[in-house]
């Protein structure tokens, strides 16, 4: 069923499980668990479609490297799904290797434990299972960069596809213009006793349920739990100073420009290192696209025009100077983009600004650093890679002089993946959330989502978030 | 009625306007700015390693800037 919190006098039920957010997370969650008969209740903060006023609860005081933490996510119903890239890959077995970097350590499970879940994550995004995770191009480089394989979501939007099943499920409450503000905790401050909730107009009411799933994202699940400090001063599930820290993007470095020594070739390359690389340098791990621009689109009466304007350009080399003419570059010639694996660092984090919402909660204070160990990352991965591509004879490599000066500061931008701030470890000095995604000391408070992300590997995040949320319903409903 | 200004408009307007008078205006490379020229390129090469070096940031093989040295 599916109640719009503002038209909603009570929720008087209680559940076996509270969700809090729709994303592909909470959806995937809720589906599972009602399927194992369980009673949900599943709540979005924003509305079924998108507005300015729900979307500016996501404004942050953003003090570090910007990652556009207002505009990468999206609060209504189905969350960020409804604007995702749609690119899949797994974790490798490799990502969960247990080595300590910048003294935190990794995984506290295998890949085993998620392997499970792939082929019914796969269904849920719509990813051709038989087909699995192909790669564009054919070429390796001669060592330490294959191609990288990957499988593409229509993009899934789990609002548009799922929605319609939520309202229909009988065991399944979802109410939307629900925002979670608060959790009362046992007098032991051992368990959640509730969840407070209210809507954009002073309506509050609360929620009781036996176990309690926070899938906020990277940015919201940690604001929320250190707003949750009435009874712990800290926030809840914070006794460690481990709420809102280590939080890790996936770096996209303009390494620079490449051309290719067949001048004709126009094919799109994506290149991911491989694990004695990543050991034997002691680095993250890497994906580097390298994308030909080169297709301008010459037809008809103008083709000669734009032709010889373009050789102009190409013969003065002012094309840099024209690059913000989309799709203008020199024949052969292309851009190198990057998702590198940012590494875990305790400067990375989330805490409470003093800025507050329209509900009058304390917005999030966003300070996004990376480390030395990813600096080095960066760089030793862009030179490999030239050399590399200039031993496969495929062309030459032009790397921005920051790659190669270590005086000059790295560019780097985001790619809206948030991970890392509930850090799953077994060691609560290390972590938020232990290997069952269990909020250490809370005994029923769970996370799920990208926050739990103990690292990052280098693959786009969505389908190791179903999977784990998979694993945690299976969990849960055991 | 005002024509729409499309891609192909702002495209020739844009060469037309910017580009093509700087062509006009270019002079003939002198001897003293091609020696400055090669000059600064020198000032951006460095030794990566026995296989390769940088040239104003394009990665090399250093056998290709060594042929035909004695």
């Amino acid at each position: 069923m599916l109640f719009d919190f503002n038209m909603q006098t009570t929720i008087d039920k209680v559940y076996d499980i509270c969700i809090v957010g729709t994303g592909p997370a909470g959806i995937t969650l809720a589906r599972k668990l009602a399927q194992s008969g369980k009673r949900i209740i599943l709540l979005e903060a924003g509305g079924l479609d998108y507005s300015e006023q729900s979307q500016n609860f996501y404004e942050c005081e953003s003090v570090g490297n910007d990652a556009w933490p207002k505009f990468t996510r999206l609060r209504y119903f189905g969350g960020t799904s409804n604007h995702w890239s749609g690119r899949c890959r797994p974790f490798d077995s490799s990502d969960f290797d247990s080595q300590k970097i910048n003294g935190l350590p990794g995984w506290p499970i295998r890949y085993s434990a998620l392997e499970p879940y792939l082929r019914e994550a796969m269904e849920i995004l719509d990813l051709n299972a038989e087909q699995g995770f192909q790669a564009i191009n054919d070429d390796f480089l001669n060592s330490h960069f294959n191609p990288d394989a990957f499988s593409q979501s229509p993009p899934t939007r789990f609002k548009a596809k799922y929605q319609s099943e939520i309202e229909a499920a009988e065991n399944i409450d979802s109410f939307y213009h629900a925002t979670a503000i608060d959790l009362e905790l046992d007098q032991l401050k051992r368990s959640v006793h509730k969840l407070k909730i209210t809507n954009y107009k002073e309506k509050q009411a609360t929620v009781k349920a036996d176990k309690f799933i926070l899938c906020l994202g990277g940015i919201e699940t940690p604001r929320f739990l250190l707003n949750c400090n009435k009874q712990m001063t800290s926030g809840v599930g914070n006794a460690t100073d481990m709420v809102g820290r280590c939080f890790m993007e996936h770096l996209n470095v303009p390494m620079g420009s490449f051309i290719y020594r067949d001048l004709d070739n126009t094919a799109d390359m994506q290149f991911y290192a491989d694990d004695e690389f990543v050991s034997d340098k002691d680095i993250g791990k890497s994906n580097i696209s390298l994308g030909i621009v080169s297709k301008v689109k010459s037809y008809g009466r103008t083709k000669a025009v734009k032709n010889f304007f373009k050789n102009i350009a190409c013969q003065m080399e002012i094309e840099d100077k024209v690059q913000f003419i989309s799709d203008f570059k020199c024949p052969g010639m292309g851009n190198i983009s990057t998702l590198l694996e940012q590494s875990p660092n305790l400067d990375s984090r989330v805490s409470l600004s003093h800025d507050t919402d329209d509900l009058g909660i304390n917005r999030a204070k966003f300070d996004w650093q990376i480390s030395d160990y990813d600096r080095k990352t960066i760089r030793e991965t862009g030179l490999a890679m030239a050399k590399e591509f200039s031993r496969a004879g495929l062309g030459v490599v032009r790397l921005a002089d920051f790659m190669l000066d270590e005086s000059i500061d790295i560019q780097f931008g985001h790619h809206a993946h948030h991970m890392g701030t509930t850090r799953m470890s077994d060691d609560p000095r290390y972590g938020v959330v232990d290997k069952n995604s269990k909020v250490h000391d809370i005994d029923n408070l769970y996370v799920a989502g990208s926050s739990v992300f103990s690292t990052g590997g280098a693959c786009n995040p969505t389908m190791p978030i179903v999977q784990l949320s998979l694993r945690l319903a299976d969990h849960l409903s055991g | 009625m005002p024509k729409a200004i499309n891609r192909r408009i702002f495209l020739n307007t844009l060469f037309f306007a910017t580009i093509t008078p700087s062509i006009f205006a270019k002079k003939p490379h002198s001897k003293a700015s091609s020696r400055a020229a090669a000059q600064h390129r020198l000032d951006k090469l460095d030794v990566i390693d026995n296989d390769f070096s940088s040239v104003d940031g394009w990665i090399l093989p250093t056998k290709i800037l060594t042929k035909g040295a004695v």
